[in-house]
């Protein structure tokens, strides 16, 4: 009796499911809920599907090779600062193929900043072991800093240049023309002294004036027809100079060059004229005659 | 392949195309919305303020910008870590252009834009997500999707048509219970419940509510066999089925007998399409009569005046039904007072009753008479409907 209960709801309630979906519109339904049973399986799935290894915080703005070797095993790494912003000119590789500073050094890091970006703390805290840097640089932080100069660049020049001629401090010549100047106040031949030019012969408002982070974008700009003036460093640039630039006009003559700064313990030691040699090396590898022309000034106790 | 099978296959191929394309565009989606944060943070650490101008008229240091960039791509290599179930995989992640200075040469398959503000000015940046199809992921989908949509079709019956529900609202109209309505018409497919006029007129005929046995007249009409009548001969099959107790063949072979009466006199038998009907024997002698005249004439018969019967025709059946045992007074009245109108009139009224008794009016109507005035306009004449070719008198 029980079984033939049972089998009577059951039949009865197959026959309720069938005449349910006996009608199209239920019909069709249960296809679309299969289908979308299958999506939000789909997308649930999906959305658990990733994971991000994390990013973690590297400082990109250093430029680092290093070496195993037991040589040099447990030795500390030369780290390089140029406030100047060489960094294109082969800078990094000269250090890191250098044999001596391997021998003397585990790694090499040389980090290139922009003059308004520096920080004077790394003077003081001696964070670099060797620094390229503007006289006027070092010059503010003299009291309490310890590095000591250990070759210079020479003296140089500020003009202006432009591929359409020489020119002229006049409105009539910059009128409609495009001035690329440095974006940085801290630097005297692609700032300052042009700015200062122009003040003075009421022309500041005159030309358009374009501003780059960088010497090198500030120049292609000048080849590329993107400005028609800039200005650039005097220097006697000969033929093999990656820097070839039109006669300009002179506004300043004599502003210190840059110099190369040690750390005060390393002097005269073998890291002193391992360093040494590096520089001499980049010296003759440079393609701008400015930066063969290295003076040494304080040379290596070995030498 | 039916057409519910047809829709089925075609809803299948749609709906995995949709899915697939869900589950591709939902999975970038959702990537995208995983990198923006921990990106844009790593971006901001990344690319120092220096390497930016500060406003318009402003140029970047695009080299010291290439040179990083090229460092977080490496950092960004194997960054996305896909599961096994992942509808896009082998994703790859770099930063393809940052305040349109181009990093990347070849371009990504889709791009995430972030803003990173560097010296007050918000840059643009273009990072490329490229990854690929997991097709046995999308297949698998695509499969499961297949394997419910055929469950369905194997286990559910296709939906009823139109015909269907017709039917079914005139079971429940006449009192149906919903579930057994339901359990006759999906017996039958739509084309089984597309009658025809002989099928129609034959559940007409045999349906009735109150035994409710409709199951059963459609399991009859749908026979291959009845659906093949013609309408007259549906007609003759609904009367076959009564008279031969529900029985289809008998039923059949009495629809597609032909037309015809055979008058078996010895046998005082009247058949009707091979079946008897029951009669009186004087009103089948009277029929028989006028069974021969059709057979050997234009069968008409004129009433005799009803002052002046024909004593003629009347000694010619008397001696028609004595050679047959017919009834000695009806003989006898027609020998001696000859053939009336009225007798004429009132046997014909008796066979009438008799043949309607079993066949029904309409069906009856074949095999009584027909009627014409005489050509003097005043007396009727008679003769039997059915063509003398129908007709057969056994002597």
């Amino acid at each position: 009796m029980v079984c033939e209960i049972r089998d009577y709801e059951q039949r009865y309630t197959a026959i309720s499911l069938r005449r349910a979906f006996s009608q199209p519109v239920n019909y069709y339904l249960l296809f679309a809920a299969a289908f979308l049973f299958v999506l939000g399986l789909g997308v649930y799935v999906a959305m658990s599907a990733y994971r991000l290894q994390p990013l973690h915080a590297t400082d990109y703005g250093v430029q680092e090779c290093s070496w195993q070797d037991s040589a040099n095993a447990g030795a500390e790494s030369l780290r390089i600062l140029d406030a100047v912003y060489v960094e294109p000119l082969g800078l990094f590789s000269s250090f890191c193929e250098s044999s001596g500073v391997k021998w003397q050094f585990s790694a090499v890091a040389v980090r290139s900043v922009h003059r308004d970006r520096f920080d004077l703390r790394d003077l003081y805290e001696a964070t670099y072991q060797l620094v390229l840097a503007k006289p006027e640089l070092i010059s503010r932080g003299r009291k309490g800093i310890q590095y000591e100069l250990i070759a210079r660049y020479p003296d140089y020049g500020s003009q202006l240049v432009s591929l359409h001629g020489t020119p002229e401090l006049s409105a009539k010549w910059l009128n409609g023309k495009v001035l690329g100047l440095l974006d940085d106040a801290n630097s005297i031949s692609a700032y300052q002294i042009p700015i200062a030019a122009l003040r003075a012969a009421g022309l500041e408002e005159v030309p358009r004036i374009i501003r780059f982070r960088s010497y090198r974008q500030m120049y292609r700009a000048l080849y590329d027809g993107s400005v028609d003036v800039i200005p650039a460093l005097v220097s006697d640039e000969g033929p093999t100079s990656r820097l070839q630039l039109p006669p300009g006009l002179v506004l300043e003559e004599t502003i210190p060059g840059p110099a190369w700064y040690l750390q005060r313990a390393l002097l005269d030691s073998e890291a002193h004229c391992a360093l040494q040699d590096a520089l001499q090396e980049f010296s003759r590898n440079v393609q701008m005659d400015f930066f063969r022309r290295l003076i040494f000034v304080r040379s290596c106790a070995g030498e | 392949m039916n057409r519910r099978w047809q829709l089925a296959i075609s809803l299948w191929l749609v709906g995995s195309i949709v899915l697939a394309c869900v589950l591709h565009v939902g999975s970038a989606r959702r990537l995208a919305a995983q990198l923006e944060a921990p990106l844009t943070e790593h971006l901001r650490e990344a690319f120092d303020e220096s390497f930016f101008s500060s406003d318009e008229n402003r140029v970047n240091d695009n080299r010291a910008l290439a040179r990083v960039g090229e460092q977080v791509n490496r950092a960004l290599q194997n960054v996305v870590r896909e599961r096994w179930y992942a509808p896009r995989n082998e994703c790859a992640v770099q930063l393809q252009q940052i305040d349109g200075v181009q990093l990347a040469a070849e371009p990504a398959a889709s791009l995430l834009p972030l803003t990173l503000p560097r010296n007050g000015v918000d840059r643009k940046v273009m990072v490329g997500v490229s990854c690929t199809a997991n097709l046995p992921i999308l297949f698998g989908a695509s499969a499961l999707l297949g394997a419910l949509f055929l469950a369905i079709c194997l286990r559910l019956p296709a939906p009823l048509s139109a015909t269907h529900r017709r039917l079914l609202n005139d079971l429940l109209g006449q009192d149906y219970s919903p579930d057994e309505a339901f359990e006759i018409v999906s017996t039958y497919s739509e084309v089984d419940l597309q009658l025809n006029e002989s099928q129609a007129s034959l559940v007409e005929g045999l349906h009735q509510p109150a035994s409710r046995n409709m199951a059963q007249v459609l399991q009859l009409v749908t026979d291959a066999g009845v659906a093949s009548l013609t309408p007259d001969q549906a007609r003759w099959f609904a009367l076959g089925y009564r008279l031969c107790a529900a029985d289809k063949d008998a039923a059949l072979a009495f629809a597609r007998h032909p037309d015809g009466v055979e008058i078996d006199l010895p046998g005082r038998e009247l058949r009707v399409r091979g079946r008897a009907v029951p009669t009186s024997a004087t009103p089948l002698f009277y029929y028989a009569w006028y069974a021969l005249r059709r057979v050997q004439g234009d069968g008409w018969v004129t009433n005799p005046p009803s002052n002046r019967p024909d004593r003629g025709a009347g000694a010619e059946l008397a001696q028609f039904m004595a050679r047959y045992d017919g009834h000695a007074k009806a003989v006898r009245d027609l020998e001696q007072s000859g053939l009336k109108a009225r007798t004429l009139d009132q046997n014909r009224s008796k066979i009438k009753d008799e043949l309607v008794a079993v066949l029904g009016e309409e069906l009856a109507a074949g095999y009584l008479f027909e009627a014409r005035k005489h050509e003097d306009g005043v007396q009727m004449s008679y003769r039997l409907a059915l063509p003398a070719s129908c007709v057969s008198v056994l002597s």
